[in-house]
């Protein structure tokens, strides 16, 4: 409608300037006219620079967010910071995915009107992705009819919340890539810290002492229990001593790694 | 004196008039579309010849400033040499130009050729004006004046966007090789159809005033061409302006002491002349310097190509070329002065919302703007310039459209400097820290982009400033179409 008005109003302004020959008649449409098509730009530039006629809308959606890495173990969500002041900090890029099939990662638009925050604490139980847009539209229908032609609804701002849980690991892009390697490496020292004589030693006798005590509460309980069975203890004793050995090696080990990984800036 | 309505040439033979504006409307049409042509061609050229940006530029700014060399000769040339060799002549010269420029294969023969066009091309305009005024009875001149005007205003506006096109398209090398064959046309049946119109007689030139003009005009234009890159306070633009207003000076003073100038100044005794002459200058500044303005924030802010940025000026182009004609036949039935105020109001009105241009506001409202800008070009700048030719006696209509001409293209010159170094010095004020480009790009990039809209809004305030000055100098004017002594005897006589 604005487009049309201003076109019309346009002509009907070099019409009324210009064609009326009684002097009366042309002062007054001449002036009429000049008011008119200042008030359509006016109106048009409230329009395009001030949003006259719209209001903000938001509109929230709720998605699924799924690890970006292969590792089943290891669930992760990937940031890029762009810039390094505190306040750019809302601009940083997000790598993400919403769904564990989903072959390429998807990431957030580099602009300042997205915003994104990553929430990590242990209140969240499943991780989820929350986008909420604020749009321009219309306020009213008649407002639609003036200005729509000229100016669509349209975006304003974008604010996207990403919800993970405490056992996450939330990286920046260069620390993602430096974690494999890391992790080999502090495995291999650890690995050569339990292969020096004096920790397998003391591993052997951490073994002897957990053995022991254990095989003495299964006596205590069956006095009776015959060798074979015994045997059989001895062997499940084991197992389960390796496997608490590698579980505590393990819950060493992260540990150690994400102090180097949050290194790497 | 020479009768008006001539429907005769000097020979006493009668012509085809229709052929005869026909062809003189399409020749100049290809010189003035030259003037705009290249700049969608730049980076092309840039890349083909090896050189930058400043050096390109001098394709388009040599142009201009031989372009405002030929306008003040162009007075003598038309008084002394028969009206159709002038016209073939600087048509054949033209066409040289072009096909060298075709054929070039370095940027120097390019810049030759620029050059060889803009001697003919200069010559055009004035020569077109002239004749338009000439053959036409004072009464009709608003209307002839207004086909003239679709020529003058539509031409330099369709360049970009048709340059743009071919350059899409083909190669730079079209960009001048489409004129060849209807250069080649027009001059063909020139030869049967174009007429010795205007009086001739045999006069020797002012070789002094010649050279006092030619370097006075010249380096005044490199002057002010020079701002946009070098800004005000540079030394080649000061010593530039300090010598060409030197030279103009000199140039003044010995036109009014000669007894055969150059361009008769006598002209400026018309006070109708010379606000007639100041308005249409304003007219011009608003239009140069706002075509210049809209397609840099279309490419620079918006990312648009070139022939894009072409394509949403087109509508507002085409405004001016056809509505010329008509105001034209307005101006014949009531004069300028209802004509010129209200046209500078909707240029005023037009250019305000220029100055709360967001950097994405959507690209309709500004090509119905922009169209709406250019009724107040098409209502003021023709008939302007018939309002200030028919305060002159016939004889001095040469020397008149050569004086008005050469004004506004010094005019043009300064608003296209004032409007650039504007633009410049707002948005350098703006610009964010340049640390936050390493802190926080993005607001960096924001802020940037905010800094070069702030440059973007002072510019086109200064645009409609223009326009203030011209409704307030429109004032001035009388009432009619204010003829001349012997022009008001005529129309009267009939």
């Amino acid at each position: 409608m604005i487009i049309y008005l201003l076109i019309i109003i346009a002509i009907l302004y070099f019409l009324s300037w210009n064609l009326i020959k009684n002097r009366t008649f042309h002062i007054v449409a001449s002036t009429i006219t000049s008011l008119l098509l200042l008030g359509a730009v006016v109106l048009s530039i409230m329009n395009f620079n001030d949003h006259y006629g719209m209001h903000r809308v938001n509109q929230t959606k709720t998605e699924q967010l799924a690890s970006v890495s292969p590792s089943k173990q290891m669930k992760m969500l990937i940031y890029q910071p762009v810039g390094t002041s505190s306040a750019a900090k809302k601009y940083q890029v997000v790598i993400y995915k919403n769904h564990d099939d989903q072959k390429k990662t998807s990431h957030t638009n580099p602009d300042t009107s997205v915003i994104n925050h990553i929430h990590q604490n242990s209140s969240v139980k499943s991780p989820k992705m929350v986008t909420t847009k604020t749009r321009w539209e219309y306020k009213s229908h008649s407002a639609k009819l003036m200005f729509d032609l000229a100016q669509k609804a349209n975006t304003d701002k974008t604010v996207n919340d990403f919800y993970v849980p405490k056992n996450w690991l939330v990286l920046s892009a260069k620390q993602a890539k430096a974690l494999p390697k890391i992790m080999k490496q502090e495995q291999s020292n650890m690995k050569a810290q339990m292969s020096s004589p004096q920790a397998k030693m003391q591993m052997q006798r951490q073994a002897q002492s957990f053995i022991q005590a254990k095989m003495m509460q299964a006596m205590q309980k069956n006095p009776q229990m015959p060798a074979q069975q015994k045997a059989k203890l001895m062997k499940q004793l084991q197992a389960e001593f390796k496997q608490q050995v590698q579980q505590k090696a393990a819950a060493q080990l992260m540990p150690k790694v994400m102090q180097q990984v949050k290194q790497v800036k | 004196m020479a009768q008006n309505n001539v429907t005769v040439d000097q020979n006493g033979k009668s012509y085809n008039r229709f052929a005869f504006i026909l062809l003189l409307l399409v020749g100049t049409f290809f010189e003035i579309l030259n003037e705009t042509v290249l700049a969608t061609a730049y980076p092309d050229l840039m890349k083909y010849f090896n050189i930058n940006t400043s050096t390109v530029q001098w394709l388009t700014s040599a142009f201009l400033m031989v372009n405002g060399i030929m306008i003040p000769l162009s007075a003598w040339l038309i008084r002394r040499i028969n009206t159709k060799w002038l016209y073939l002549m600087s048509l054949v010269i033209f066409l040289i130009g072009t096909i060298i420029a075709y054929t070039s294969t370095s940027f120097g023969v390019l810049l030759t050729a620029r050059i060889i066009q803009a001697v003919s091309a200069g010559l055009g305009m004035p020569l077109l004006q002239t004749i338009m005024l000439y053959i036409f009875p004072p009464d009709k001149r608003g209307a002839s004046m207004g086909l003239s005007g679709l020529v003058i205003g539509l031409a330099p506006a369709i360049g970009p966007t048709l340059s743009g096109w071919i350059v899409d398209n083909a190669s730079w090398r079209d960009l001048f090789g489409m004129n060849i064959i209807p250069l080649i046309i027009v001059i063909l049946l020139g030869l049967k159809f174009i007429k010795p119109v205007l009086p001739t007689e045999k006069l020797s030139v002012d070789y002094f005033s010649a050279i006092l003009s030619t370097i006075g005009f010249g380096v005044l234009l490199y002057g002010f061409s020079s701002v946009g890159n070098d800004g005000w306070g540079s030394s080649t633009v000061l010593i530039s302006l300090l010598i060409g207003f030197i030279f103009v000076g000199f140039f003044i003073w010995r036109d009014l002491t000669v007894s055969d100038p150059l361009v008769d100044l006598k002209v400026f005794k018309s006070p109708q002349f010379s606000i007639g002459t100041i308005i249409g200058s304003l007219a011009m500044m608003s239009m140069v310097g706002f075509e210049m303005v809209l397609p840099l924030y279309l490419q620079t802010v918006r990312g648009d190509s070139a022939f894009h940025s072409g394509l949403t000026l087109l509508a507002g182009a085409l405004m001016i070329g056809i509505l010329s004609p008509f105001t034209g036949q307005i101006f014949d039935k009531f004069g300028a002065k209802n004509l010129v105020i209200s046209g500078f109001l909707i240029l005023g009105i037009g250019t305000i919302p220029f100055i709360y241009l967001t950097k994405d506001t959507p690209v309709i409202y500004i090509v119905v703007l922009y169209a709406i800008r250019s009724v107040g070009i098409a209502m003021t700048m023709m008939p302007i310039t018939t309002y200030s030719m028919n305060s002159l006696p016939n004889h001095l209509i040469n020397h008149g459209t050569s004086a008005n001409n050469t004004v506004r293209q010094v005019a043009s010159s300064i608003a296209t400097a004032v409007l650039t170094s504007v633009l410049s010095n707002t948005t350098n004020d703006a610009k964010p820290v340049k640390h936050l480009l390493t802190t926080n790009p993005l607001s960096y990039k924001n802020g940037m982009i905010n800094a070069v809209l702030s440059g973007y809004h002072a510019a086109f305030l200064v645009a409609a400033l223009f326009a203030l000055v011209g409704i307030i100098s429109a004032f001035f004017l009388r009432k009619g179409k204010g003829f001349s002594q012997d022009n008001a005897k005529e129309v009267a006589s009939k």
